[in-house]
């Protein structure tokens, strides 16, 4: 299986704050979900993966590209899926119009894209609403436009940045079968805070705190890590409370 | 990008900003309809291009403005970071919206002609030449204002820049008249640097092409400049942005000392009756009103009969005369084809200084004793007193059959020879008001 | 005075204060000249137009709905915001030409009211445009008496004893002022 993303050592800072402080990752198709806490360091590692920002230091490779050199940037991004946790949009265009146009930017030959924006946007679930304007939206139709101009050029690298924000039960539902599907031929890195849609749709989960990798395993892995005296109502939870807490009382170990 | 140009068409500012545009030149054109002041622009192409040109200096500081918050629209809409992950460079991404605001407002100017040469159509019989290169270059001053202002816009991504830009240019545009106060209006100089014109011009004048030539580089220069700050994407790129308007001037330069609106020879060239009779001309630029003429002009020459040595043709006079009027012709004054009110009326016109052309020497010739002189001579002319045309105001109309009693109080042979005599000053711009030796202080 | 410092900044209106007074000067002193010439006047309408577009954009906040939504009494806050606006404009104006007061008063309503409507109608990002394309068309058309209609156009560079000019700026100010104190600014347009 080819490796998307590899990361060895790798830290980002944001400003003088370093948010992603040594982390080795190595990722391929399937669904990765980026779970942690908030200020953990997901969306500077996703930033830095979507090649808004440069590592400081440490060594990434996207595509197979190294970026410490010189790297084709273009053609990194011509393959990337981005979806920012601030997810901005131009109110005016409707929302095929916006697809369209992120389809053009992301260099979608053009005999391609009409075809390309109509299937992304079905997708999503979005094909009936392809007409209104962005402004018009509601939040999880917000978010489900903006998933839907990240896979457009159906990428090999899709990162989404809280992607289940605003979305109703039913649609989280449809959203997790998209995401099955999508990691059946490209890396999808999901960050969240939700952890059932991490036990729902990924096949591995990378537990990050302090900007630190603290774990990465199935699903499974992390449920079984749980013991019935952590704090969670579900298995994965107590998981998940478990390594993090084991992690914050051993600091010098990580050091 | 064809695709990509419709959507910026469609949702993108420019389409306001042509709008906004198209609306409001049509509205600085009719608003004239309401005093009957459309003269100034419906007579002729050139002139209908020329006021065009006038009304930029509304209409470009807004296009500034408008280009500036269409350059902000990226950062308002906080897509900045989307838009940097994708592998299409700045400028190529960029080029479309900075195409659809040029089009948007060349389409809205374009506009405004259209809506004016519906007018211009029915009014004009004279083309006026050149006012293809005038309207060129009021298209390139009204996109270089859009370009200028998404690139300064982009340059300086501050909420207030669209503001400051489009009053503060208007406040240096107003400066800059002030300071460049014209001596010589046909040599304007450095104010032709100006994105619009400071005044209008006259039927018989024409834009030069040297100074349309001149303006095309300055504002294309400065065109491509706002294009190279717009589409930049490094610094050494931004600050190469100051070489176009650069090397425009450059260009630019040898038409600060030409003349500017020299006169159209073809305008003031003559189109006469060619049906036998006496012969009537006007200038080109005028041919419409020769067919209202010929019958009041020919009236004129038999009324004029009476005179020895009387003139057989009648010819419109152009304000600058080429060649000094010869004894055979009876000349009218330009303006008087369009203010006169009937044939009658325009007859006495004809009559008025015995056929010759309204001349003030210098300041010292005193205006109103001339145009008595000339009333009285009409009047003679004509064989009634007071002459067709509109009242007077009352102490100035007592005044004038004063002068009138006193005149037909001489003997016959007398009035005759002061009438030529009056005819005479006339052709070569002497004092007629002397000639006729009647009126007040004389 | 800390509630009210604490508005200023949640409005942005430092910055603005501090891009429009000297904005405002530098246009003013552009067309000083004698007093009474008709390029001081432009120049003097111009400087108010362009500071209260600058000053225009603190009449919203970052979240039109947010605001909405608070329990104080917006209405005498929002006429004293506009108030605020008028005096600052018309003194700093005042301070830099020889036009009349007068003058620079009235002028000085007409475009607070515009920029009052402009935020009530499109947010405080567009709140420039009323008062900028209002003060580019009176400024850039020479003000004329007649006829009715250019006079109307141009009533920011007509004379203090101008009625027709009089008229509009209390059109302008009772629209702006009544639209935006009791509706407030419209969400942010982007």
């Amino acid at each position: 299986m080819a490796t998307t993303v590899r990361a060895e050592g790798l830290r980002v800072r944001t400003g003088r704050h370093v948010a992603v402080n040594g982390v080795d990752l190595s990722l391929g198709a399937g669904v990765h979900g980026l779970l942690g806490p908030n200020g953990a360091g997901k969306t500077t590692l996703i930033r830095a993966l979507a090649t808004v920002l440069r590592p400081h230091d440490g060594r990434l490779q996207l595509l197979g590209q190294p970026m410490e050199a010189r790297p084709d940037l273009r053609a990194i991004r011509r393959s990337l899926g981005y979806l920012p946790q601030e997810f901005g949009y131009y109110p005016r265009f409707t929302v095929s119009e916006f697809v369209e146009y992120m389809a053009w930017l992301k260099e979608v030959p053009g005999a391609e894209r009409r075809r390309a924006v109509r299937n992304a946007l079905e997708r999503v679930g979005m094909a009936e609403r392809a007409g209104s304007r962005m402004k018009a939206l509601s939040g999880g139709m917000l978010r489900r436009a903006g998933i839907a101009q990240a896979i457009v050029n159906e990428p090999e690298l899709l990162l989404l940045d809280e992607p289940t924000v605003g979305l109703d039960p039913q649609q989280r539902l449809d959203f997790r079968a998209l995401l099955r599907d999508l990691g059946e031929r490209s890396c999808v890195i999901v960050s969240t805070h939700l952890v059932e849609d991490v036990a729902a749709a990924c096949s591995s989960v990378v537990l990050v705190d302090a900007g630190r990798v603290v774990f990465h395993g199935t699903p499974d892995d992390i449920a079984s890590a749980g013991s019935g005296s952590d704090a969670g109502d579900s298995p994965i939870e107590r998981g998940y409370s478990a390594l993090i807490a084991r992690h914050r009382t051993a600091p010098a170990v990580a050091r | 990008m064809s695709r990509i140009l419709g959507i910026e068409l469609r949702r993108s500012g420019a389409l306001l900003a042509g709008t906004a545009t198209a609306v409001i030149g049509v509205a600085g054109l009719y608003v004239l309809a309401l005093t009957g002041q459309t003269g100034l622009w419906d007579q002729q192409w050139n002139l209908l291009a020329v006021f065009q040109r006038i009304m930029l200096v509304v209409l470009w500081p807004l296009a500034l403005a408008a280009g500036a918050w269409q350059a902000g629209r990226d950062r308002r809409s906080r897509i900045e970071e989307l838009l940097g992950t994708t592998p299409a460079p700045g400028w190529r991404r960029l080029r479309p919206s900075a195409l659809a605001t040029a089009l948007c407002l060349t389409t809205g100017y374009l506009l405004v002609l259209v809506a004016g040469a519906v007018k211009v159509a029915t009014t004009a019989g004279y083309p006026g030449s050149g006012w293809q290169a005038v309207t060129a270059v009021g298209v390139l001053a009204l996109v270089a204002a859009g370009l200028l202002g998404l690139g300064l816009g982009r340059l300086l991504p501050y909420a207030y820049t669209p503001a400051v830009l489009g009053a503060g240019s208007l406040a240096c545009l107003l400066a800059a008249i002030e300071a460049t106060k014209l001596d010589d209006a046909t040599k304007p100089g450095w104010a032709l640097l100006l994105p619009y014109f400071t005044s209008t011009i006259s039927e018989f004048q024409a834009v030069g092409g040297a100074a349309s030539a001149g303006q095309a580089w300055w504002l294309g220069g400065l065109a491509v400049g706002g294009l190279v700050l717009y589409l930049a994407t490094n610094r050494l790129v931004r600050t190469l942005a100051v070489a176009p308007p650069a090397l425009g001037l450059l260009l630019a330069a040898p038409m600060l000392t030409v003349t500017a609106f020299p006169v159209d020879a073809a305008a003031v060239a003559e189109v006469c009756t060619t049906d036998g009779g006496p012969r009537v001309c006007v200038t080109a630029a005028h041919s419409r009103k020769l067919p209202m003429l010929v019958a009041p002009a020919r009236q004129a020459l038999r009324l004029l009969a009476k005179l020895p040595n009387a003139p057989t043709s009648v010819h419109e006079a152009v304000p600058v005369p080429t060649r000094p009027q010869p004894a055979s012709e009876a000349w009218l004054d330009a303006d008087n084809l369009s203010s006169a009110g009937g044939p009658a009326e325009l007859t006495a016109r004809i009559l008025a200084g015995a056929g010759t052309p309204l001349c003030l020497r210098n300041e010292d010739s005193d205006y109103l004793a001339v145009l008595r002189a000339r009333a009285v001579t009409a009047a003679w002319l004509y064989g009634s007193h007071p002459v067709p045309g509109p009242a007077l105001a009352p102490a100035e109309q007592a005044l004038r059959d004063t002068m009138w009693k006193a005149f037909i109080a001489q003997p016959e042979a007398e009035q005759q020879r002061r009438v030529a005599a009056v005819r005479a000053a006339g052709l070569d711009c002497g004092d007629q008001a002397a000639a006729l030796g009647i009126g007040a202080g004389r | 005075m800390t509630s009210v410092a604490l508005f200023l900044r949640s409005r942005e209106v430092p910055a603005g204060v501090l891009c429009a007074v000297p904005a405002m000067v530098a246009v003013a002193w552009l067309g000083a000249g004698p007093a009474e010439s008709r390029h001081a006047v432009t120049a003097a309408a111009l400087a108010l137009a362009l500071g209260i577009a600058v000053l225009g954009h603190g009449l919203g906040g970052p979240d039109s709905t947010l605001d909405t939504t608070a329990a104080i009494r917006w209405a005498p806050r929002r006429a004293l915001h506009l108030a605020a606006i008028l005096v600052v404009a018309a003194a700093v104006v005042t301070a830099a030409t020889t036009v009349p007061v007068a003058v620079i008063l009235r002028d000085a309503a007409g475009f607070t009211g515009l920029a009052a409507l402009s935020a009530t109608l499109f947010g405080r990002r567009l709140a420039w445009t009323l008062p900028v394309v209002t003060g580019c068309v009176s400024a850039g058309i020479p003000a004329v008496p007649e006829p009715f209609v250019l006079h109307l156009l141009t009533w920011a560079g007509q004379p203090a004893d101008s009625r027709v000019a009089f008229t509009t700026v209390v059109v302008f100010a009772v629209a702006g002022v009544a639209g935006y104190v009791t509706r407030g600014p419209a969400g942010s347009a982007r």
